[in-house]
């Protein structure tokens, strides 16, 4: 490649991991979190730890009786999850529209017993799992759709800073291997981003690509039909979804929904994980019938039938059988890491860390080599806090995250105001990592003892979830709750190398070697011959 | 009025952007405008079905953008890029008028 292209490839590089590198790392972090999100849930709430059950008490008269009070034509949405491994209760959601818009509406039940589980609010789970997706964009700036797609601009970026990044890098196959520990700290750095981005590529390929599609398709897609159809957003939704079934206004009794946990799936033999269901009550009622798949790239198969009567229906719009609808399936396992099983999950974890920390080394390669040497424009102070905001962005997403676990934990307040609570938490002490980076002596301190805070938080939390639960981690695995323990085991395991990591790094910045040896190579001042005159 | 003149000068900044910095303002604008009109348009004038032409165009508007973003630093000159995507977004806005939607 010619040398003007090179540069110019390397300015697109660099512009797009300094223009948004540290929201680039927020999400590649929040995203590998995110991933335990069901996980997450069973450690947050121990009550929710109940017991397999054998014989489960009838679901329908229980969903009924949820619904006896609904009007059922402002219901738009009726669905029923069935007990699994993760969450052993039955869960019915409905969607209500009211005059504010679509009300959410959620109970659970033991399946034992069939009593109402206390309601717990949207907590820790629901935070690093939304904070991923939408970043909680607040209704005030659009609500979660412009998150969302904002968060998938960030994947087209990403997509750009690979494509750029690989025709960077030209020794691409030396730099699988490179990594020399004995250089300066710039070199060290530079060798772990190299390293990082080779070793991480198919992965980071997959991940931009995909969150890149997740995000801006609720943007893109509709705003695409619109223009096709005029602006007529209706006949948009009928195009790809097909014409809308309507109420029949005709009441009629829905097929029993605990037969509907026996009905096996037509080819897998799989049961099902649960059901949603249109008009509930009506004689057009429908129900779709989600089976898990056997860990292949998709979320659900489905299978769609009369409410009433029973009879096979076909299915429609994105859930349709073809080769476009199969790809699309594909989008989310693959992003989220749900086809291959927990081993899947923590090799995914570990890719995103990767991932987010060559993002931040990047920054810190481009901010170490500007204020180092010629190469910057800018006053030294400028490069001081750059490099300030970026130590403290990055460690503060990461201490806040620690630290809003310990805040769903000690939580008392009411469960409305559970993910504000954290929320609060969260940005408090992100600011506060941000502030204390800036007044902090030097950024090799702050980052070494907020590594060090974090790992040994994370080593608390173990303990917190015990004393929370009333029983030790193996008790609850005997108790055949694989995921709390799970959970248990990884921060453990990540406090324990933060330690170690923190306990490595340097207190300050090492003397430049190559700018040392050149003085030494240099003869000293008195050593040369003065100038003969004439 | 007020509209207007807000319009007016949103245009002029981006006419003025465009001509100060046309990789940067192709990166960053003219590539989106592009991408969906672009798609807007193909989705017009293809014969194909619109449900499975759209699910596919929707899958391929990640590449597409990411590398209408990334033409605009590969190419030697700076006006290219810009004037291709500038030229992409007037044929699909183009379509988008002239063409009727699918089904009329």
């Amino acid at each position: 490649m010619e040398r003007d292209r090179r540069v110019r490839i390397y300015d697109a590089h660099s512009w797009t991991g300094i223009s948004l590198g540290l929201v680039l790392f927020v999400v590649c972090f929040t995203g590998a979190l995110a991933m335990f999100h069901h996980e997450i849930q069973s450690w947050e709430d121990p009550a929710r730890r109940l017991a397999a059950v054998e014989e489960p008490v009838p679901a329908h008269p229980l969903m009924a009786d949820f619904m006896a009070d609904i009007d059922p034509d402002a219901i738009t949405f009726v669905g029923l999850i069935y007990p699994s491994e993760y969450e052993p209760y039955y869960q019915g959601l409905v969607n209500v529209r009211t005059e504010e818009g679509i009300d959410f509406q959620r109970r659970q039940w033991d399946p034992a017993t069939g009593a109402v589980l206390p309601e717990r609010g949207d907590g820790l789970s629901t935070w690093l799992l939304d904070f991923h997706r939408d970043l909680m964009w607040p209704a005030a700036l659009g609500g979660r759709t412009i998150g969302r797609g904002l968060v998938g601009i960030f994947g087209i970026v990403m997509m750009l800073s690979i494509i750029t990044g690989i025709l960077t890098h030209r020794k691409i196959l030396k730099e699988f291997f490179q990594f020399r520990t004995r250089k300066s700290i710039r070199v060290k750095w530079k060798d772990s981003h190299n390293f990082l981005g080779v070793w991480t590529l198919p992965f980071s390929i997959v991940i931009a690509f995909t969150g890149a599609w997740l995000g801006i398709v609720a943007l893109l897609l509709p705003a695409t039909g619109v223009l096709v159809f005029k602006g007529d957003s209706e006949k948009v939704l009928e195009a790809i979804q097909g014409p809308p079934v309507e109420r029949s206004g005709i009441a009629a009794v829905m097929l029993d929904l605990d037969d509907m946990a026996r009905r096996p799936h037509s080819d897998s033999g799989a049961l099902p994980a649960s059901v949603f269901i249109n008009f509930w009550g009506d004689e057009n009622a429908e129900y779709t019938v989600n089976y898990e798949p056997d860990t292949e790239l998709m979320y659900y198969e489905q299978e769609r039938i009369s409410g009433v009567t029973g009879a096979p229906l076909p299915l429609t719009g994105l859930n349709a059988p073809s080769p476009e609808t199969r790809v699309l399936a594909a989008v989310t396992p693959l992003h989220y890491g749900t086809y291959g099983g927990i081993a899947l999950k923590l090799l995914y974890f570990f890719l995103g860390i990767g991932l987010a920390s060559m993002v931040a080394l990047g920054n810190m390669v481009w901010i170490e080599r500007r204020a180092n040497s010629s190469e910057g424009k800018r006053s030294p102070a400028f490069y001081d806090r750059l490099s300030r905001l970026t130590v403290g962005v990055c460690m503060g997403v990461v201490v806040a995250s620690a630290a809003i676990f310990y805040a769903d934990a000690f939580y008392t307040g009411a469960e409305d105001s559970r993910i504000v609570w954290i929320g609060s938490v969260y940005f408090a002490v992100w600011f506060a990592v941000i502030g204390y980076a800036f007044v902090a002596s030097n950024n090799y301190r702050t980052t070494r003892r907020l590594l060090g805070a974090t790992g040994i938080a994370l080593i608390g939390l173990p303990v917190v979830s015990a004393i929370q639960a009333g029983t030790m981690p193996w008790q609850t695995l005997i108790d055949g709750h694989a995921a709390a323990p799970l959970v248990d085991a990884v921060l453990l395991l990540l406090g324990v190398a933060c330690l170690a990591v923190s306990s490595r790094l340097p207190t300050q910045r090492g003397p430049d070697k190559k700018r040392e040896a050149r003085r030494e190579r240099q003869p000293a001042a008195t050593d040369v011959p003065a100038p003969q005159a004439g | 009025m007020i509209k207007w003149i807000i319009v007016g000068a949103v245009v002029l900044f981006i006419a003025w952007s465009t001509w100060r910095k046309p990789r940067l303002t192709g990166t960053i604008l003219w590539s989106l405008t592009a991408t969906v009109l672009g798609t807007a348009g193909l989705l017009l004038v293809l014969p194909t079905a619109f449900k499975p032409t759209i699910l596919w165009t929707s899958l391929a508007t990640p590449i597409i953008w990411a590398l209408f973003m990334f033409w605009c630093y590969w190419d030697a000159r700076a006006w290219r890029p810009a004037t291709g995507l500038i030229l992409v977004t007037l044929l699909g806005t183009a379509a988008v008028i002239v063409v009727p939607p699918p089904g009329a």
